[in-house]
């Protein structure tokens, strides 16, 4: 066994890239971690039907996960139909020509396994984690659902499946405090034609209109082989994962040529400043949006550079001063998120009580102010590239994780091993970029939402600049008398 | 190693046929029939990780774990300091001390322990940490030394009080968390351990010699054990333990417990907390369980599976997929440390105008799982088998392996625990799981709480008839009749 195992690890690191370490110590002034970043086993190629495989073989555990990706995501959606393709990775757990509503959910846990799918603004993914001998099985459910999934979508399900989204909505978002802060945002980051500008949840309305005719079409246009790649991580005999797919994929028929919509990076021509009331919050927070770049540009590894700088830890500029030094928030996050087309950079401040967010902002401003006019040192840019490059090794253990990160590799970058390249990327961030992506990407135009408990206009950041008021109707309303409905 | 040949070469065999007959794409669709589900090859055996136990010098007990998938390892510690220790009138005690720990030590400070972190590319925790395996000695130094050796400055501590206070205020804007604690208080008694929640009193007067008392009492060796699981032998990974705390000395006090007894049960009734504007009610029910040491733990956990363990169980089934009512709906067994008792309970987000509804269907399930409706063949596989065939997937990674074994470690029971187990599933029958739920769900000795939007709730489960229904504060007083 513990033969087997030690090979295992010793295939994976025979091609590591190695980062750090005593031979790079003279990189910069902070020493930093041997890392031997591994090199996944790969076997990759592309089905006639167009479908892209990934086979990551690795016998270190009795265990197998397979993920399927679609490159659809809610920027696919036509308008009025917000949340649709969310909705529609619903209707694929709704049974297919073979297996039953309920069935798919209940026969890979009668396996001893896990699945779910996950929906974003670019792509939708189904995986399963099962015991290594149910790969088959696996297999046989993706492709069924991929071969057949129309001939048992019906109108009772559809509506069934839409209410329950809209339970998910309401769990996520509307029973939340400040629950929409995110969809409020994104409206006013991107132009409402925009496809960023809406939520992969959606809206009620929208999800009410959708139709089995939208269903049929939606299935037809984006779930078809030509427009899927498959990962399989794990426990697998690479020859017969083949054959498996070539069995079950193989005969399913290629689909249309994607009209992929143009998406853009698109700056704020000015600042826009919004206030969100909740009833049911008792204090109030702050969050700053700024539009930055998608996974193509090689700026976002500067990006997030920044946020790290900012708020990776008590060190950290932003953090060690609303935090520690002015004790005004108990906690502030920055990240940088770019999505396939397009991002945002956005810094979220949790205020302590009777904090001001007019001096919470400004003192934001201050210390981005003082990345984008330096100094910054070599040493404070190198502790998150340690962390990165540490990160990237932890992360790997899981098969699925594995599988999501080729799958993702190859549907974004176009190489599934392209977390290597990040790494590298990464290294190679210097204090001067920076400093350049702060001051090209964090300016004047931005959102600044001031969230606060309803009717406690007082507390908006700088309440005399004018805003606009985004708060939805039920949330804004005054609590009902208990005593009149009684 | 050898237990993969004989597998490996049946799945050859097979690849090489269908692999003969590769080229048209066509073919295939004739052969492959889609409505025969595969039948799998036998799972491949699979061996839990063997446990080294050992003792340091001072008689602290560690395990390690070998586990070579990647050159990486993981290390947690499982202290007996938790809330249960500390005294009521200073409820938050036990929290700020494990949070303090990282506020600085007698020779490093806090910013300095940030530096090393960065040094190492990973955030280490007094509680535990993942890295490569180069940095595990200095990770392991850094972690000794926030547990052994905290510095508990002033000035952090008025920071980390007030910071705990806020966080308090906000928890209360999220209705899981008004959902669990008036659960609870009304379960076992707003004045109950396990109800016990901090207040701007209890916080408000915890003092540094608190923290100094606490930490000296219980932050010793024979309250603190350690796992280290990955790429280390045990002869190497106890000699890097031994070098950071094998001179812990020993003194103090040894963790005991003297929990009250919970209320007995009374008959159920129906908590209301008036969360105005609340599209979904948050809806809990449950009751009082036996401790983790029951012969019917098995039988338990197992029906609990059939019950709503997981989404393809009972009551998701009905809740979200038969009637739309929910996202979600699960429930689970919350043990405690033997011979704690336990809690059973579900929980579910409902669709406001629905909460009575899916209360009825709710009750329902809990007196079909009694023996209304009886466990079918099926179900018992469908459970039986997600447990024991599902085991590999829980010792996946080097990080699951330390999680698990530091549960272990952390509820009194064997390392071995998991050797047993899928013996222990295989033999129970649909019998011996509707007598668990007999025994131990009982939808007359309930308690349902629903934090919800009273002016939409109230009328309808008043009309419900079910329970007695009371509408109470966030802390389960009745709110006086309006």
């Amino acid at each position: 066994m513990t033969r087997t195992a030690r090979s295992a690890w010793y295939a994976l690191a025979a091609a590591s890239l190695l980062y750090g370490g005593p031979a790079q110590a003279q990189a910069g002034a902070r020493p930093t971690p041997a890392v031997d970043v591994p090199t996944l086993p790969l076997v990759r190629y592309i089905l006639p039907n167009g479908m892209t495989a990934l086979l990551s073989e690795d016998h270190s555990a009795p265990v197998v996960a397979l993920t399927v990706w679609y490159h659809v995501g809610s920027k696919n959606e036509k308008p009025g139909r917000t949340g649709f393709a969310h909705l529609f990775e619903h209707m694929m757990f709704e049974g297919s020509q073979n297996v039953g509503t309920g069935e798919h959910r209940r026969m890979i846990q009668s396996l001893g396994g896990i699945f779910n799918g996950t929906t974003t603004e670019d792509r939708t993914n189904y995986f399963e984690t099962l015991p290594s001998n149910q790969l088959e099985t696996a297999i046989w459910l993706e492709s069924d659902r991929m071969a057949t999934l129309l001939t048992r979508v019906n109108q009772e399900r559809l509506d069934a499946e839409r209410e329950i989204v809209k339970n998910e909505r309401r769990l996520r978002v509307d029973n939340q405090p400040f629950g929409v802060a995110d969809e409020v945002t994104s409206a006013a980051l991107f132009p409402s034609t925009h496809p960023y500008s809406w939520p992969v949840i959606g809206s009620m309305t929208d999800l009410s209109a959708a139709s089995l005719e939208d269903v049929r079409e939606f299935f037809r246009t984006y779930y078809s082989p030509s427009n899927a790649t498959i990962a399989i991580s794990g426990d697998i005999d690479v020859a017969r994962t083949r054959a498996l797919l070539d069995r079950y994929f193989g005969a399913i028929p290629r689909g249309p040529a994607i009209e992929r919509p143009r998406v853009s990076t698109t700056p704020l021509a000015a600042e826009k400043r919004l206030v969100l009331e909740d009833s049911r919050a008792r204090l109030p927070q702050i969050q700053l949006t700024w539009p930055t770049v998608g996974t193509h540009s090689p700026d976002r590894y500067a990006l997030d550079a920044v946020a790290f700088i900012l708020t990776l830890d008590r060190t950290s500029r932003l953090r060690k001063l609303l935090v520690y030094d002015r004790q005004l928030a108990t906690s502030v996050a920055a990240y940088n998120n770019a999505s396939e087309d397009a991002g945002y950079f956005q810094v979220f401040v949790t205020p302590r009580p009777n904090a001001s967010l007019t001096e919470i902002e400004a003192l934001v401003d201050s210390v981005i102010g003082t990345v984008k006019t330096g100094p910054v040192s070599t040493a404070e840019v190198q502790r998150v590239k340690n962390y990165a490059a540490v990160s990237t090794v932890t992360s790997l253990q899981n098969r699925l994780t594995r599988a999501e990160v080729l799958a993702s590799g190859l549907v974004f970058d176009g190489d599934p091993l392209s977390y290597r390249a990040d790494i590298a990327r990464r290294q190679a961030v210097t204090p001067a970029d920076v400093q350049r992506v702060a001051r090209q990407y964090l300016g004047s135009g931005r959102v600044v939402l001031s969230m606060v408990p309803t009717g406690k206009l007082d507390q908006v950041s700088r309440p005399s600049l004018p805003f606009t008021n985004v708060t939805p109707a039920a949330a804004a309303a005054p609590a009902p008398s208990a005593t009149g409905t009684r | 190693m050898t237990r993969m040949n004989p597998i490996r070469w049946r799945v050859l065999a097979v690849a090489a046929v269908l692999g003969g007959s590769l080229p048209a794409g066509g073919a295939h669709a004739q052969v492959l029939d889609r409505s025969q589900r595969p039948v799998a090859p036998p799972a491949t055996p699979f061996r839990l990780p063997a446990v080294e136990m050992r003792r340091l010098s001072n008689g602290m007990a560690v395990a390690v774990i070998q586990n070579h998938q990647l050159p990486i390892v993981a290390v947690r510690a499982v202290a007996d300091a938790g809330t249960l220790l500390e005294p009521a009138d200073k409820a938050g005690l036990s929290t700020l001390v494990s949070g303090m720990l990282v506020e600085g030590t007698t020779t490093r400070t806090a910013d300095q322990l940030a530096e090393a972190f960065a040094d190492l590319g990973t955030q280490v925790s007094p509680q535990g940490f993942t890295t490569v395996k180069g940095n595990l000695g200095p990770a392991l130094e850094l972690m000794g030394d926030m547990l052994m050796h905290p510095a508990f400055p002033d000035e952090a501590l008025a920071r980390n009080k007030a910071n705990t206070l806020t966080q308090l205020r906000r928890l209360r804007e999220q209705p899981s968390f008004l959902a669990d604690h008036l659960f609870n208080a009304v379960l076992f008694g707003a004045a109950h351990p396990y109800a016990r929640v901090p207040s701007e009193q209890t916080v408000g007067g915890i003092t540094r010699a608190d923290l100094v008392a606490f930490h000296g009492d219980y932050y010793r060796p024979q309250n603190v054990k350690l796992v280290v699981v990955g790429d280390v032998t045990p002869d190497a990974a106890v000699a890097q333990l031994e070098r950071v705390f094998g001179r812990w000395p020993a003194g103090g006090k040894t963790a005991r417990y003297d929990v009250p007894a919970p209320r007995p049960a009374a008959r159920t009734t129906i908590y209301l907390l008036d969360r105005p504007n609340s599209p979904q009610s948050t809806v809990i029910v449950g009751q009082v369980g036996p401790s983790r040491d029951t012969p019917d733990y098995y039988a338990l956990e197992t029906m609990n599976t059939v019950f709503g363990g997981l989404s393809g169980a009972r009551l998701n089934s009905n809740l979200r997929e038969r009637h739309s009512y929910t996202y979600g709906a699960n429930t689970g067994l919350q043990w405690r440390r033997i011979p704690q008792v336990s809690t059973l309970r579900g929980q579910s987000d409902i669709v406001a105008a629905k909460t009575d509804s899916a209360l009825v269907e709710w009750l329902g399930e809990l007196r079909g799982i009694r023996g209304e409706r009886p466990i079918t063949p099926v179900e018992l596989d469908y459970a039986r088998n997600n447990r024991t065939a599902g085991l590999p997937l829980r010792f996946e990674t080097v990080t699951q392996v330390a999680t698990q074994v530091a549960d272990l470690l952390a509820n009194g029971l064997p390392t071995d625990f998991y050797n047993g187990y899928a013996q222990n599933i295989l033999r129970l029958s649909g019998a011996d799981l509707a007598a668990a739920a007999t025994k131990y769900l009982d939808p007359q000795q309930s308690v349902i709480v629903v934090v919800g939007d009273r002016s939409v709730v109230e009328p309808r489960l008043r009309a419900l008839n079910v329970a007695p229904v009371v509408v109470v504060d966030e802390n389960g007083t009745p709110v006086a009749a309006s």
